[in-house]
């Protein structure tokens, strides 16, 4: 699957700062990585630099379930990322420990395809495209 | 609030062209001076709203885009006050410049936007090798590209409320329709049937071809005043209302309405699927029943509540929201000609889901 990167055209890569280094090493690692408000509990979403609820600033990485449920999909039929043909299928995903976050992710499996809003999530990451692991949906609760 | 818009200009609306943007601001903005009746010179106050929102946009100073700092220096204003507010609406520059005005910091405001479809442009792919901030969560998967956020809402939407590509095709039609009768509308001679709608390539599913707005050159503006310095022979709308979505309402607390005393509502359209939201969003019609009440005929003209009644941005053409503040002014001045509704208080929406803002405009007599 991961031949020789040096001709390989590859998905734009994140550029991370303090705020998303954490979901990026977690991603490389395979694990869903965000950081949980110490103060309060509330679960920050990956750019936060502080609490969005009480504004604290002490946010500690956490590893989630990876569990989510369909919010929004959609196939894209202009294909806006290098080296690939076809449509893209582009699934909004809101987290079981908090649904006001919502991660976008591929569905490179067709596992949504059938899949109605609210259906239960897998998300995982995808093998490293130049470096990066971004975000799948591994499956869809109910479908094949 | 004691303030008007005094008088509204446009340029033509180009699907490519040879001359710069600034070319067609320059238009648009002596076009707006002529039709409220005020000398370049009286002009001491501007505000625009210049980003440039396709993918690939280079967001090149007078290439797709065009600041107060170009647009005063080409047209040799003097202003004692002028904002370019970032990433804004045309909603949000008639709120800036009525505080302006209140506060007396000038006398009349120019009002520009202006879109511009850079020749060789790839709005598809807008493909960068890193990508910072927001960028890195949605970028990557194409989210950025096509509306596909908004597809996805769409998507959703459809499937909780059993809505179908034909209640996004009555949204179509509906500004097809009402494009015949503007003259300036990019797809005024183009009616579309059901049939040939369905036949156009899908974009982002659910939307097509025709649920997109097409990207045009053009510009459009706008000169405001309070009603007491209204130039001889300028026709005004009232301001009378202005709010941001989180807080819809404000919009009826400032202006003493209520959503009953709308009489026509342009509702910003870049996707045919926006138009759901605020229908649903300000109580309109109940969760899920815009589908509905455009089956039903209530947004036609001479309806319950006329929708985009220039034809929105799917019949004028992509302007980001000015199109529909034009249309709101001519309703509400009663210069819509051919199009004219009921005279009443009309509403402005423009933006997303969840980045709106609302901007309601009511005659100046009632
Ligand atoms: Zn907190």
């Amino acid at each position: 699957m991961t031949q020789s990167m040096t001709q390989a055209p590859a998905r734009p890569q994140p550029v991370p700062t303090a705020e998303t280094r954490p979901f990026w090493a977690g991603a490389a690692e395979g694990a869903l990585v965000l950081r949980r408000c110490g103060a309060c509990g509330r679960l920050a979403p990956p750019l936060a630099p502080r609490c969005p609820e009480c504004l604290g600033d002490s946010l500690q990485p956490e590893t989630l379930s990876g569990r989510a449920t369909l919010k929004g999909r959609t196939r894209l039929h202009l294909q806006p990322l290098p080296g690939r043909s076809g449509p893209l299928v582009i699934v909004e995903a809101a987290l079981v420990e908090d649904p006001r976050i919502v991660l976008v992710a591929l569905d490179e499996s067709g596992c949504t395809a059938e899949a109605p809003p609210g259906t239960p999530l897998r998300l995982g990451f995808a093998a490293p495209d130049d470096g990066t692991r971004f975000l799948i949906v591994l499956s869809a609760e109910g479908q094949p | 609030m004691n303030v008007v818009i005094a008088g509204f200009g446009s340029s033509t609306l180009e699907k490519r062209s040879d001359r710069g943007i600034a070319a067609f601001a320059l238009d648009a903005a002596l076009a707006a001076l002529a039709d409220a009746g005020v000398a370049r010179d009286d002009i001491d106050g501007y505000v625009g709203a210049p980003f440039a929102t396709n993918a690939g946009s280079p967001h090149a100073e007078g290439g797709d885009e065009i600041s107060l700092k170009t647009l005063s220096s080409l047209m040799g204003l003097r202003l004692s006050w002028g904002a370019d507010l970032y990433r804004r609406y045309p909603t949000d520059m008639v709120a800036s410049a009525a505080h302006a005005l209140q506060a007396g910091t000038c006398r009349f405001v120019l009002g520009l936007r202006a879109m511009y479809v850079a020749p060789g442009l790839d709005y598809a792919t807008g493909a960068t090798r890193q990508v910072f901030g927001a960028d890195q969560f949605t970028k990557p998967y194409g989210h950025t590209t096509a509306g596909a956020r908004f597809a996805a809402r769409a998507w959703a939407y459809m499937a909780r409320h059993g809505a179908t590509r034909d209640d996004l095709f009555a949204i179509v039609d509906l500004s097809r329709r009402n494009a015949a009768r503007n003259p300036q509308a990019i797809w005024r001679d183009k009616p579309l049937g059901r049939e040939d709608y369905l036949r156009g390539r899908m974009i982002a599913e659910p939307h097509g071809l025709y649920d997109c707005d097409l990207p045009v050159c053009g510009a459009q503006a706008f000169v405001m005043c309070r009603a007491g310095d209204l130039p001889q022979g300028a026709t005004p709308a009232r301001v009378t209302g202005f709010s941001g979505f989180a807080r819809p309402e404000a919009l009826w607390s400032m202006s003493g309405r209520r959503v009953t005393d709308l009489k026509t509502a342009q509702l910003y359209d870049g996707f045919s699927s926006m138009v759901w939201e605020w229908l649903d969003g300000l109580g309109i019609t109940a969760p899920g029943g815009a589908p509905a009440f455009l089956r039903d005929g209530h947004a036609e003209p001479g309806g319950r509540l006329p929708l985009n009644t220039f034809g929105g941005a799917l019949g004028e053409g992509r302007l980001h929201g000015m199109g529909h503040l034009r249309e709101a002014y001519l309703q509400a001045a009663g210069r819509a000609g051919r199009r004219q509704q009921a005279e009443g208080p009309t509403l402005v929406q423009v933006g997303p889901y969840d980045d709106s803002s609302f901007v309601l405009l009511e005659p100046a007599t009632a």
